[in-house]
């Protein structure tokens, strides 16, 4: 259960902040809101929390999210981590900067979709310290998704999926060469936004497979109607 | 104008220096000119003035006489042979003077002794028969004297000597007297016959007739005697009674005298009152070996014709041969000296002549006459206005040169500068401020570096606002949160349920700005996308056909029709994004159409585009906002749907289509029934 769950949020805004945590706190989640970078690393030197929710833009600091990102990877390699923006396009900058960070949302997302986030994410975690447990895995092709540990790995190597990304590409290579439009994609991803944003997801996500893969043609566009998971043949 | 024609209209000013040239040419030649008739002028009265002295006529003339009647006898250096013969006389063919139309004689005067010759004009030469038998034949009068009665007559019956007879009027008979005296040559010629005599100075006391009498044979018929006809010709006026003319020749004193003024280069004659010469001496001087060797050039030709001065022409001054006729110089007979320039034609100088009187207690007794060329106006003048308009000429092409060249400079820095402000502006909207020449220090480097100025400070302007948006949008962001996050919560407390409404507006309410707001960002989203996109090189056709597929999927209230016109043509671009477009119209199409109604969508192709075009039933486009129609935020037509439009839709198909460098339009349909987008983009082979 949820119960005895502390989620730090580290939002310099205090409105935001304060509705957050109420949000949280009625699932039945602890919470610790912080205004600055400052205020929670040095909260964090005492006490690791069990999820961070970081707002990239800090007060003074225009990038003190991604700091205290490091920092706290640095601390720790499971800790779950989400980022929230303002600003769409910066989810391309986090993305590049590879910092290690679970899920990265804009602050347009509802509450409800927030917390669908935190609930897997602390679930992941848990099921990342039980390693006997049973790996339930979905194959397509060269695809292997392992739905506990929501971590995707392409021909053998490990694909770093945001959780967003994760629930895309299980939403399309679930059911392969069925097709998905956008509404569904979205979802399945447990976001609701607008047309652009589905093709920036695709887009970040052919990105991370290409990286490893140039040949990586597995996501097909169908104009008009959304995308489709192409098998490449068998694993 | 362009700047060069302008420049060259400017060089033409330098042909002032050419034109400058020639005035002090023409300047300096008249004070020459002004030069050498002051000292001619001194000259002449110089002489004049030591000619005072001397009797001027050597023969006392009567007064009243025609002076047509007078006859002139013209000085002879060597005496003739009287052999009918003009080759030996050493006077000037010229000096002839005709009696009337039957002869023409010359007069000629050799120390005491006078020369007659005639040349008559008879085509029927009748000799006399027999020697009292009239008519006597064709025949020669002399009438000396100023009595009227002491006639000689010349006849010859044929060719040879003829001695004088005396004879008398009217017949004039030929009597036994002769006057051996006065001897002649006859001697027939080709068109009549030529008498040649000689006589003493002092047997004409002064007054000299000639007289003709041609005999020739009568046209009549049919009479047994021959007839004649007999007409005479006279070198003096028949019907007056004054006689012959005045016989008019130079005197010998004059000649020594005269001999001692000449001076060279110059040509002085004396001439008494009536203006006959009494003395002719000096010559003008011939031209100058190097005028005369070399040809006159094209360019000297056209410099003497420029500086021509009117000159009236130089026919020589005397007419008849022996009397000075000219009207100018003839004033000074009246007392008045004078000065006059007669021009003599493209190849030799002009001639100066100077007319002094002479005068004697008051009286004019005749005048001087002093002519002069000036050969050396003419050398000086030429070399110099040669040299002098040559080079003002050649400064004047070389300035010209210079400015044509210096203006083609200009005209190709302001062009220059002209096509980098036309291209300042990038097709893809980017504007590249700087402008080439600013760095020059005049007016045309000001003009780029203000331009250069301008430009930036456009570009700072554009990037603004075209980052307004997005700021807007980020503003906006953080406080909609705010009012989001509060309202998720609120719904989720336990609250009366009267205040359901409420919560539900606002719901509503927040739900719209996040609509907005998602609209602007998915604007710069897609702004980004296609800054960022890699075109390749698609078929237009395939994406649009199952687009088309989708639609009939997802609209189910409308009917599509696909009318492919072009298939297999290709376009450079991003297939992703030509969808994208095509959805953002086919969403507003849906929107602005009827339920029921058809939306057609044809493509087609030209030589060089590709043309996809959308349309669909419903309202016309309004006149007011149809040059804003793809412009950000402009919402105009009644909607038949509920989607909340921003107008975004058709910013970012302006977006996608400029991205593939093509263009788009929206127009109402011919017959009204509703509008169409088109749109028209590059293919690629």
């Amino acid at each position: 259960m949820n119960s005895g769950k502390l989620v730090a949020i580290v939002e310099d805004e205090l409105a935001i902040r304060e509705n957050y945590s109420a949000a949280l706190q009625r699932n039945g989640y602890r919470v610790q809101g912080y205004a600055s970078r400052q205020a929670a690393l040095s909260a964090f030197d005492t006490r690791l929390p069990d999820l961070v929710i970081i707002d990239i833009n800090l007060g003074d600091e225009i990038e003190g999210g991604f700091e205290l990102c490091r920092e706290l990877r640095a601390r720790s390699a499971h800790l779950p981590i989400i980022f929230l923006t303002a600003r769409e396009s910066e989810l391309d900058i986090v993305s590049g900067l590879r910092l290690g960070a679970d899920d990265y949302l804009t602050k347009r997302i509802s509450l409800g979709h927030l917390l669908a986030r935190v609930t897997a994410l602390l679930r992941r975690v848990e099921s990342l310290t039980k390693p006997d447990a049973e790996p339930k895995l979905l194959q397509s092709g060269f695809l292997v998704l392992d739905l506990e540990r929501m971590s995707t790995a392409w021909k053998g190597q490990p694909v770093s999926l945001t959780l967003t990304e994760f629930w895309v590409v299980h939403a399309l290579a679930r059911y392969p060469g069925h097709l998905r439009t956008r509404e569904q994609l979205m979802t399945a991803a447990n976001v609701i936004l607008d047309d652009s944003t589905v093709t920036s997801q695709i887009k970040r996500i052919r990105a991370k497979f290409t990286a490893l893969d140039p040949d990586f043609t597995a996501i097909e566009t169908v104009y008009g109607m959304g995308y489709r998971w192409v098998d490449e043949g068998g694993a | 104008m362009s700047l060069r024609i302008q420049l060259l209209g400017v060089a033409l000013l330098t042909l002032a220096l050419p034109w400058a040239g020639y005035r002090y040419v023409q300047e300096l030649e008249g004070a020459l000119r002004d030069g050498l008739e002051q000292s001619l002028l001194a000259s002449a009265t110089t002489m004049a003035a030591a000619l005072e002295l001397q009797p001027l006529t050597g023969s006392n003339q009567t007064q009243g006489i025609a002076i047509e009647s007078a006859i002139y006898a013209h000085p002879l250096i060597t005496p003739p042979t009287i052999d009918g013969y003009r080759n030996d006389w050493s006077s000037a063919p010229e000096t002839v003077r005709s009696l009337g139309s039957v002869a023409e004689y010359w007069v000629g005067l050799h120390e005491r002794t006078v020369y007659l010759f005639l040349n008559v004009t008879d085509e029927d030469l009748v000799y006399q028969s027999a020697p009292t038998q009239t008519p006597y034949g064709d025949r020669v009068l002399l009438l000396l004297g100023g009595e009227q009665d002491d006639w000689l007559l010349l006849h010859g019956s044929g060719p040879g000597s003829v001695r004088s007879q005396r004879a008398r009027a009217p017949l004039f008979a030929p009597t036994a007297q002769y006057e051996d005296r006065v001897t002649g040559y006859w001697r027939t010629s080709a068109g009549g016959y030529n008498v040649e005599v000689r006589l003493p100075l002092d047997l004409i006391h002064g007054r000299l007739g000639l007289a003709v009498i041609d005999v020739d044979h009568a046209t009549e018929q049919g009479t047994r005697a021959e007839a004649f006809e007999v007409s005479l010709q006279r070198s003096w006026q028949a019907d007056s009674d004054l006689g012959p003319g005045n016989f008019i020749y130079r005197p010998r004193n004059l000649d020594a005298l005269g001999g001692q003024f000449v001076q060279p280069g110059k040509r002085m004659r004396i001439v008494d009152p009536l203006g006959w010469v009494m003395f002719d001496g000096g010559a003008i001087d011939p031209l100058l070996e190097s005028l005369a060797a070399s040809s006159i050039g094209l360019a000297e030709r056209f410099y003497r014709f420029i500086l021509a001065r009117g000159d009236a022409p130089y026919q020589g001054l005397e007419d008849p041969p022996g009397r000075l006729a000219d009207a100018t110089l003839s004033a000074a007979l009246k007392g008045e000296s004078v000065v006059a320039w007669y021009a003599r034609g493209a190849d030799a100088s002009a001639v100066v002549a100077a007319a002094v009187p002479i005068r004697v207690d008051g009286e004019i007794r005749g005048g001087v006459v002093l002519e002069q060329g000036s050969d050396s106006i003419l050398t000086l003048t030429n070399e110099a206005l040669v040299t002098l308009m040559s080079f003002t000429l050649l400064a004047s092409l070389l300035v010209a040169f210079g400015l044509l060249s210096y203006a083609t400079l200009l005209s190709f820095r302001v062009q220059r500068l002209a096509r980098a402000a036309d291209t300042a502006l990038s097709p893809e909207g980017e504007i590249r401020p700087a402008l080439p020449g600013r760095n020059a220090g005049d007016e045309i480097g000001d003009l780029a570096r203000s331009f250069t100025d301008l430009l930036r400070r456009l570009r700072e302007y554009t990037e603004y606002l075209t980052t307004l948006k997005a700021k807007l949008a980020h503003e906006l962001r953080t406080p909609l949160a705010v009012v989001t996050t509060s309202l998720d919560n609120l719904e989720r407390e336990p609250h009366e349920s009267h205040l359901s409404p409420y919560l539900g507006r606002l719901r509503e309410g927040t739900d719209r700005l996040d609509a907005i707001l998602g609209a602007m960002s998915e604007a710069t989203l897609m702004e980004e996308a296609v800054a960022s996109s890699e075109p390749e090189i698609f078929a237009v056709g395939t994406v649009i056909a199952s687009c088309v597929e989708a639609y009939r999927d997802i609209y189910q209230d409308r009917h599509f029709e696909l009318d492919d016109r072009a298939p297999d043509v290709k376009i450079l671009g991003s297939a992703d994004l030509m969808a994208q477009m095509l959805d953002k119209l086919i969403d507003n199409a849906v929107s602005f159409s009827p339920s029921a109604s058809t939306i057609t969508i044809t493509l087609t192709m030209s030589e060089r585009d590709v043309g996809i075009r959308v349309s669909n039933f419903g309202p016309l486009l309004p006149e007011s906002m149809r040059s804003q129609l793809f412009d950000s935020l402009v919402s105009i037509r009644e909607e038949h749907g509920q989607r909340h439009h921003l107008g975004l839709g058709l910013y970012i198909v302006a977006l996608i289509v400029d991205f593939h460098r093509g263009r788009v339009r929206a127009e109402d349909l011919p017959d009204g029934s509703g509008v169409s987008f088109d749109i028209e983009l590059p293919r690629v082979r």
